[in-house]
């Protein structure tokens, strides 16, 4: 004979005061996140990151949107001191930026996120010297100030986002921008120096 | 609005959006305790549990932008635990590892009602439940200790809510015996 309690879910955790609790092992934290790094699912914390990022930001909005506020001018100015790394006894490493144009109608939701972490793990893995710096996708134009009769801002004329990456020469960087997966979709990748 | 205050829901976004590294770290401060106290429970290896909780973190993280809002995060973070431990357990028996022990199908109702632990020694009560069969002290640890209702642990097994019922009245009844008739103390 089989029989079942009939009250559902009596004594749903009703021995959680009475048994032991282990705590995870402080190493495990370090270790998960250096998989998920690795993977590109989670962007680095260095601080030299996060500052590359916020600067290409301002950078790319000076140069794109035509923003020459003086904030950013002096970011931008700021930002050229460290645009070129001179490694000893070794190539001089450049930086560039990637400008992704023109975007997916209708790539949203799942297939967006989805989009993004193919362009993540892009990024964390470019190879032979070259380095992914940051980036970010780049959403609505907010305002067009100056430059007089400025086309309107069209699907096929968008700047979709943007790609700061470090390598040893224009054609790696190049070669580089020929692998990104934004061409895949239909859209243009333009690479520029940046000021040094 | 920090981050600290942010809702699971609104930190999952943020992640699913920016992999925000922030985001990532205030959910796997709240979380992780209670993962890995699960998976302590159901493998009785603290390896072992640290290995399925670092594969769930990932496989979350992967998925984020499939979490529905169906369930609780805990509830959906649990249930990429519990898949990340079957998978490992299958692997494990395809080395020829035996698998889950049988037990009785006869079920006593006076048994299978939920225990009074108040008068039971924490150590005996520990080394009882790590006595259990695998399939059985999961149901239990799942519900008895982290309190999921057997709707979410039938998700999260992909069984139906009659089959977590039916294997906790099973887990109860093999737990009071053991603890009526003493299990060695060795629990991890």
């Amino acid at each position: 004979m089989t029989a079942e309690p009939n009250d559902t879910d009596a004594g749903r955790g009703t021995l959680r005061p009475h048994v032991s609790h282990a705590e995870p092992p402080p190493a495990l934290a370090a270790r998960v996140r250096e998989t998920l790094e690795a993977r590109g699912l989670v962007r680095s914390t260095t601080g030299g990151a996060r500052l590359w990022v916020v600067r290409a930001a301002l950078i790319a909005a000076g140069v794109l949107l035509g923003v020459v506020g003086r904030g950013a001018y002096q970011e931008a100015r700021e930002s050229r001191s460290v645009a070129a790394v001179a490694v000893p006894n070794g190539p001089r490493i450049e930086q560039y930026v990637l400008l992704l144009y023109g975007d997916t109608p209708g790539d949203t939701g799942a297939v967006h996120v989805a989009r993004e972490r193919e362009y993540g793990r892009w990024a964390s893995t470019l190879g032979d010297g070259a380095r992914w710096v940051g980036g970010h996708e780049l959403h609505e134009v907010v305002a067009r100030l100056g430059g007089g009769s400025a086309p309107a801002d069209t699907a096929s004329e968008r700047v979709a986002g943007f790609f700061v990456i470090e390598a040893r020469s224009r054609e790696q960087a190049a070669e580089v921008a020929r692998t990104c997966p934004h061409l895949r979709y239909g859209g243009r990748v333009v690479v520029m120096t940046v000021a040094s | 609005m920090t981050h600290d205050a942010e809702s699971d829901d609104a930190l999952l976004s943020r992640l699913a959006r920016t992999g925000d590294a922030r985001a990532f770290a205030i959910l796997y401060e709240r979380h992780t305790g209670a993962l890995y106290a699960t998976a302590v429970r159901i493998t009785r290896d603290p390896d072992a549990a640290a290995d399925i909780v670092h594969d769930a973190w990932v496989r979350a993280v992967e998925s984020v932008h499939r979490f529905a809002n169906r369930s609780a995060v805990r509830t959906w973070l649990t249930g990429i635990l519990i898949n990340c431990h079957r998978e490992r357990e299958r692997a494990r028996r395809r080395d020829g590892t035996e698998e889950d022990a049988s037990i009785d199908d006869v079920i006593d109702p006076a048994y299978a009602s939920p225990l009074d632990a108040s008068r039971i020694d924490r150590i005996d009560l520990d080394a009882a439940i790590a006595a259990l069969a695998p399939r059985f002290r999961q149901v239990l640890v799942l519900h008895d200790i982290e309190g999921f209702t057997h709707e979410e642990i039938a998700e999260m097994l992909g069984v139906a809510p009659g089959t977590s019922k039916s294997q906790l009245a099973r887990a109860r009844h093999r737990l009071r015996a053991l603890l009526e008739s003493g299990v060695p103390r060795h629990v991890p």
